[in-house]
């Protein structure tokens, strides 16, 4: 079902794998290091998804490892263009902020707040150096290498990233955010950060990634996300990608939830020309929920196609899904939410919503609600709608005087900002619900 | 102030205005009567702008202007306000939001200064009052969850925050309790003066006893076959459509 790569490709990773390990050196043997020639070897038998996948159908991402793909890049100096961070920033609200510049991280950009009691926040490198417990523990455990190609590649190629460790029973008072800068000035990168978060017993944590690009190469960011949270423990993850038409992105985020614990994941896509989002929860303990959130905006050719998974692995868990899409020029929007429920998952309730509106009539929206339910006594809905913009609302709009143009910028605004409304975080909530009025032409009245 | 020679309408392949001529000055109330499917709403809906018809003939002139050539955005700037028969409901659009874009467009259109936040609300609070409707409903979802009575009460509430000169009330009272009809009667006829005008489109006598009619037009497959005074409601209200039908019907032969 997937493809091997060609012969020369395989010459060109390798080469680039190879190098990679040269300049590890000694470091190679410690826990960061060791998985890596297994994961590669992994990414090789998987081979790249090709269109006949189903899991891949609609995204063709072979366009990205032809010609010459530099898999390592060197170090660059990226320096920031002026304006980017002001496209990604929430300037009202006092935060941790981290910056990664083509998956290198950038010191000078960055700031951290929270005590160190409340949270440690390093790179991975420095969590590493540090012999952190939860680092060891939990690195490389919550998301597997041997199903998804993006995701061994990372492991074999990843060299940065952050790690969050949030102990038992702290709440983080001010919201972490990392910023992912692609750089395309220079030259076509690729970058591949690597996250661990761990979430403690009882503890709670604000978590916001943003991902933009500059310059006119191609940039392609392979990112993968690990989340691990405790017993009783609340996660709320807010992903934003506004990268420009140069960027590529395939987002990686597994989250393996243990019992009463409580997850907010909210994915808002407003840029990139191709973005693949592959969000994995596993409820793997009683009383949890699960709560998946995405809006995604795209016009021009761009794709954005998010593939979620919720696995209810134990009983009397619950899971709520709500993703919406608008589709302008030729975008096209891909949808695949699955839902397992394990046999022993008994009283799970999983709800599932995907709504769309098509503004033009190239634009196209793939959607698959996927439900595989092997429990008797759960109650699990789904439901998915595609279509243009209804125009008895917008009838009415205009009887009382607005314009075809308001109208719609006001309809657009009401159908986005249900899922905007879904950020508990007051100012990261308000920022991003401006961004996207913004893009939609929305200007509030008040 | 309204003038509409011969009108037809099409909607799809189906004519449903056969030539309508109805003359409307300032101060008056015209009450629109018919069976059902005679072409009420249709008419309504036309000279809102409802996209749905294809007018194939005739002219309207409102204030001398050809209404028929303007967006229903215009229409409603130029002071046209159609009380729809089933409100739609906006989730995530509030009255109050979206209201106040509205009636800062119309004062535009009209040379008047934008209101300001503070001068908004106290225009609301005003006109609240005369519908006896609550700034939490206002706040709320357009109509999401409303009962019929306060999606008509609404309406009027609209239409008093936007001053129209041409009101049309698409069967306003269908659906109202006692109640809810007396204070939406109240509140159209609070509203009433003798620059602007009424339409009241329709199928019972009952509204015109609230909103008491100068002129009452008879609509019946798509033309207006029988004007009177508000008597003419009365005797419909007495002996059925079936002596208008039957009229009709025999001129025809």
């Amino acid at each position: 079902m997937t493809e091997q790569i060609t012969d020369k490709q395989v010459d060109e990773i390798s080469a680039s794998f190879s190098a990679l390990e040269l300049k590890l050196g000694s470091e190679i043997h410690n826990q960061f290091n060791q998985q890596r020639k297994a994961a590669f070897e992994q990414f090789l038998a998987l081979g790249l998804p090709t269109t006949k996948n189903e899991e891949w159908r609609y995204t063709n991402i072979s366009p990205l490892f032809s010609g010459k793909t530099n898999f390592e890049p060197e170090t660059l100096t990226a320096n920031l263009d002026s304006s980017i961070l002001g496209e990604v920033s929430f300037e009202d609200c006092k935060a941790n902020v981290l910056v990664f510049i083509n998956g290198k991280f950038a010191p000078s950009a960055s700031s951290i707040h929270s005590p160190i009691h409340e949270v440690e926040i390093l790179t991975l490198a420095q969590a590493e150096k540090k012999r952190v417990g939860a680092f060891d523990t939990y690195f490389g455990t919550v998301a597997k290498n041997d199903i998804n190609a993006f995701q061994a590649l990372n492991s074999a190629f990843a060299t940065q990233g952050t790690f969050i460790y949030v102990p038992e029973g702290q709440t983080v008072e001010l919201p972490i955010i990392i910023h992912h800068i692609a750089d395309g000035n220079d030259a076509k990168t690729i970058a591949h950060p690597r996250n661990l978060f761990v979430l403690g017993k009882n503890s709670k944590a604000t978590i916001v990634q943003t991902f933009a690009s500059q310059g006119s190469n191609h940039v392609f960011t392979n990112s993968l996300t690990e989340v691990q949270v405790e017993e009783g423990a609340s996660l709320e993850l807010v992903i934003f990608q506004t990268e420009k038409e140069n960027a590529t992105q395939v987002n990686n985020t597994e989250i393996n939830q243990l019992g009463n614990s409580h997850s907010n994941v909210t994915t808002i896509t407003t840029g990139g020309k191709m973005v693949r989002n592959n969000l994995h929860i596993a409820v793997n303990g009683e009383y949890v929920e699960a709560n998946l959130n995405g809006l995604y905006c795209l016009n021009s050719n761009r794709l954005v196609d998010n593939h979620t998974l919720v696995d209810h692995i134990e009983p009397n868990s619950q899971s709520n899904e709500l993703y919406k899409g608008i589709a302008d020029d030729k975008g096209t929007a891909v949808f695949n939410g699955k839902i397992f429920v394990k046999s022993i998952a008994q009283k799970t309730n999983a709800f599932q919503s995907n709504r769309n509106i098509l503004l033009s009539p190239d634009a196209t929206v793939n959607t698959k609600p996927q439900l595989e339910i092997f429990a008797d006594d759960v109650r699990c809905t789904h439901g998915a709608t595609t279509g243009a913009m209804d125009e008895e609302p917008m009838f009415y709009l205009r009887s009382r005087g607005l314009d075809e143009k308001t109208a719609r910028a006001m309809l657009l605004h009401a159908f986005a900002q249900e899922v905007v409304e879904k950020i508990n975080h007051a100012e990261i909530k308000q920022t991003l619900a401006a961004k996207i009025d913004a893009l939609l032409g929305f200007e509030s009245a008040s | 102030m309204l003038s509409i020679q011969n009108l037809k309408a099409n909607i799809g392949d189906k004519e449903i205005l056969k030539g309508i001529n109805l003359e409307i000055k300032p101060g008056e109330v015209h009450a629109i009567m018919g069976p059902n499917g005679s072409g009420k709403s249709t008419l309504a809906s036309v000279l809102a702008g409802k996209s749905d018809y294809e007018v194939t003939e005739g002219s309207v002139t409102f204030n001398g202007l050809d209404l028929l050539d303007m967006d229903p955005e215009i229409r409603a700037r130029e002071g046209i306000f159609l009380a729809f028969q089933y409100p739609v409901e906006i989730p995530g659009v509030s009255t109050t939001n979206f209201l106040k874009s509205a009636i800062n467009e119309v004062r535009k259109h009209r040379g008047q200064d934008a209101l300001d936040a503070v001068s908004f609300l106290k225009l609301m609070k005003e006109k609240m009052k005369l519908v006896e409707i609550s700034q939490a409903l206002l706040s709320r979802s357009l109509n999401e969850g409303f009962s019929g009575g306060e999606k008509k009460r609404n309406e009027v509430f609209q239409m008093a925050m936007l001053e129209p000169k041409l009101s049309i009330l698409d069967e306003t009272d269908s659906g109202l309790d006692i109640d809810a009809l007396r204070i939406v009667a109240n509140g159209v006829n609070m509203l009433k003066n003798e620059n602007n005008a009424t339409i009241v489109v329709t199928h019972y006598q009952r509204l015109l006893d609230y909103i008491v009619p100068d002129f009452v037009h008879v609509l019946y497959n798509g033309r207006i076959v029988k004007s009177g005074t508000k008597d003419l409601a009365l005797e419909l209200e007495e002996k059925g459509y079936d002596w208008i039908k039957a009229e009709a019907d025999s001129e025809l032969v």
